[in-house]
């Protein structure tokens, strides 16, 4: 039996076996068809409580899609998961197709197992362990992932924590990595940071800053990072002997709502590799049409600077809500620094047109481009959705 | 002096039109006169009949047209239409309705702890027309709420935080920026991140099997916050080398072939992706170098596994490419594990 259809079993056999709904069961399907290729794709999403007697719950969670093109049809599962979870939150087990997160380690897409306790003295537990997510519902032979984080609850919603994890491709050594996080948040400061730390051959490999101040109208950030590419690769590429070029970013932004429907953005950076620099930043305006936002103009500018040339581009999007009918329009315009022989000028627009009646939503959109790959293009978007609230 | 006064009158329906256009001349909205009924004397339950009685599921008490008539306030209405239709806020009802889905709260209940008195929760009341849904502090001056903040228990009071979609009011603010930035706050506090998402949210970037961008999903939404917008395709090469292994940090460095292979875009149609000049000992500067060294996860992207029999054809030792290692290099791997033995035959060493 292939992968899929073995979750499906079990999936099904939990459905069935839920004694009791403890939430509604939710799904949503979307459907987006387009005039050029992938023809065809189905999103299916749902999630909703199974089985509940008191002090535990049993939940389920999956999103999948089926894709359809001159090629054939395919499919794969985003997520595929049962979730058990005492009702006083303090243990918690995830199983089968999953999105893990620990710490500072970088996510990891599994097939597995994870889980999470919540030990006095305000101290968590997580442990995590699998099989990489392959698309397409591929396998590799003897590719395993496993890991852990312990951490410290600071105040409100800060933490400090602690983080390993090994992942091994067709049984080699791919990874082994140590992981630092900590956050705090005091009133209107925040800061949070994270330290990722390849043991195989022990260097820093990745560490962000990210330092925030808000005052009533206008929020402040400040960010730093040091990223060794080498160091992310797995530890078996030819890649990693090239030595450890840093890639070191300093930036910061700052936000205004200058008006009740006016917020202005603005970023700054400037980033040094191999002892060259490189600045990028961009300037954003937004106005709300109305006071819930449901329509809005937004205009944007950027530049990214790279050593061997960057970017600049120009964005602007806009909604407007009529009734139950939404039209939209978002246009970009990308100019290279450089020509590589595939042109400089990269204009996009999407134009659509939404509606949304109860349960239903859809749209229908014109998307036009030039890029790198294609001079030219021209592409006709159609999307259906639908919700439904099981009791 | 009248060009002045035009000039004048310009200026100041210029600035009226921005104030409106600003949001900061406030638009007229219809607010049911809560100030006024207080003021007359008219107590809560009178026009919100039953709310005394009524627990976390039963029908909202909104008062209607026969409540307004029915006590003899209202007895002959100025206007045959609906009352609610003026004196009333479109967006506080939907405030109401929302809540009602997804609150446990009990009206009930909560009269015995307040003796009956509604002001306790409902603080302005009698200072406004305002919205009088109770901010989360309110709750909170009475509930303990320490260990349900520690465990993330929010659904003791939320029905559905993610179908909500209600951001917080006072912390976590994101706008549309911090999809960029997320990964190092979220590293400290994924538990926090999933009271309100739920695992789909975060699959739709991470989990890196997904054959279309996420934002292309909802094409009538173009100010929907997300990392990469539906123009990024178009551009994602140029992104990518601005800042080496960012696009390592979600996706897998074989994930750029696939897709390149699945689309039948590989060098574009010319071959090759690169300019010329990329590589050839002493023809057109042997670019290659400097720029592998600078962002190898770029080159792993393409000529990882299989394809680092490309490279290793020249840069093996005794080989035309010469040592790929910068001065000084070392590395605690024996020489027989990979990477090392693909250039280094069993104890050859350069």
């Amino acid at each position: 039996m292939s992968r899929a259809p073995r979750w499906l079993v079990v999936l099904t056999l939990a459905v069935l076996a839920g004694p009791a709904a403890a939430e509604p069961l939710r799904l949503r399907g979307d459907a987006l068809a387009s005039a050029a290729s992938p023809v065809g794709l189905l999103v299916l999403s749902g999630d909703g409580g199974l089985a509940h007697d008191g002090l535990h719950t049993v939940s389920a969670e999956a999103m999948v899609w089926l894709g359809a093109d001159a090629d054939g049809v395919t499919g794969d599962a985003l997520v595929m998961a049962l979730i058990a979870r005492r009702q006083d939150g303090r243990a918690q087990v995830r199983v089968g197709r999953t999105v893990v997160t620990a710490g500072a380690l970088r996510p990891v897409h599994l097939d597995g197992v994870a889980g999470r306790v919540r030990l006095p003295r305000r101290i968590d537990v997580e442990l995590f362990g699998g099989v990489p997510a392959v698309p397409k519902l591929g396998a590799h032979a003897w590719d395993w992932v496993i890991g852990g984080r312990a951490a410290r609850r600071l105040g409100d919603s800060g933490s400090a924590g602690l983080a390993l994890l090994e992942q091994r491709s067709q049984g080699r050594l791919d990874t082994r990595e140590l992981g630092l996080d900590a956050a705090v948040a005091r009133g209107r400061r925040d800061l949070a940071t994270r330290l990722a730390i390849d043991l195989i051959d022990p260097t820093v490999a990745d560490v962000s800053v990210v330092a925030t101040q808000r005052w009533s109208a206008i929020r402040a950030e400040v960010s730093a990072q040091h990223r060794v590419p080498s160091h992310l690769l797995p530890a078996t590429s030819l890649f990693t002997v090239l030595g450890d070029v840093a890639s070191d970013r300093l930036g910061g932004g700052l936000r205004w709502k200058a008006a009740p429907r006016l917020d202005l953005v603005g970023d700054l950076g400037v980033r040094r590799i191999d002892g060259a620099t490189a600045a990028d930043g961009f300037a954003r305006a937004t106005l709300r049409l109305d006071d819930a936002g449901r329509g809005a103009i937004t205009g944007e500018a950027r530049r990214a600077g790279a050593i061997d040339g960057g970017w600049t581009g120009l964005r602007l999007a806009a909604r407007v809500p009529r009734g139950a009918l939404t039209a939209s329009l978002e246009a970009e315009l990308v100019i290279a620094d450089v020509d590589r022989g595939r042109g400089r000028v990269w204009p996009w627009a999407l134009a659509a047109l939404g509606w949304a009646c109860g349960p239903w939503d859809a749209a229908v959109a014109v998307e036009a481009s030039a890029s790198p790959a294609e001079r030219g293009r021209l592409d006709v978007l159609g999307q259906l959705g639908r919700r439904w609230e099981l009791r | 002096m009248r060009r002045g006064l035009v000039a004048a009158v310009v200026i100041a329906v210029g600035l009226a039109a921005c104030a409106g256009v600003l949001g900061l001349r406030r638009e007229r909205v219809a607010r049911f006169p809560h100030r006024a009924h207080v003021l007359a004397g008219v107590g809560c339950p009178q026009c919100h009949v039953g709310v005394a009685t009524a627990g976390h599921d039963t029908p909202l008490h909104l008062p209607d047209d026969a409540t307004c008539t029915a006590a003899g306030c209202h007895a002959t209405p100025h206007d045959p239409h609906p009352c609610s239709g003026c004196h009333s806020d479109a967006l506080a009802i939907g405030a109401v309705v929302e809540a009602r889905d997804h609150l446990r709260f009990s009206h009930a209940t909560h009269q015995v702890a307040s003796v009956g008195n509604c002001v306790r929760c409902h603080v302005g009341v009698a200072q406004s027309d305002g919205p009088l849904r109770p901010a989360m502090a309110t709750c909170w001056s009475c509930h303990e709420h320490d260990r349900v903040r520690d465990i993330r228990d929010c659904g003791a009071c939320h029905v559905d935080l993610a179908e909500e979609g209600t951001a917080p009011a006072s912390h976590l603010i994101h706008d549309d920026d911090f999809a960029t930035r997320h990964g190092t706050q979220a590293a400290a506090a994924a538990d926090l991140c999933a009271t309100c998402h739920r695992e789909e949210f975060c699959s739709r970037c991470h989990g890196t099997t997904m054959p279309t961008l996420p934002a292309r999903l909802r094409p009538a939404d173009p100010l929907a916050a997300s990392v990469h917008r539906p123009a990024f395709l178009a551009r994602h090469g140029e992104q990518a080398r601005v800042a080496p292994a960012a696009c390592t940090s979600c996706h897998a460095p074989s994930r750029c072939l696939a897709c390149h292979q699945e689309r039948g875009v590989i060098g574009g149609g010319t071959g090759s992706p690169h300019p010329p000049g990329w590589v050839g000992i002493g023809v057109g500067g042997n670019l290659h170098g400097p720029a592998a060294r600078r962002d190898p996860v770029a080159c792993a992207s393409c000529h990882g596994g299989a394809g680092e029999a490309l490279c290793v054809g020249c840069h093996r030792v005794g080989g035309p490419g010469g040592n790929p290692h910068p001065p000084g290099w070392s590395s605690p791997q024996p020489l027989g594990s990979l990477p090392c033995r693909l250039c280094h035959p069993l104890g050859a060493r350069p």
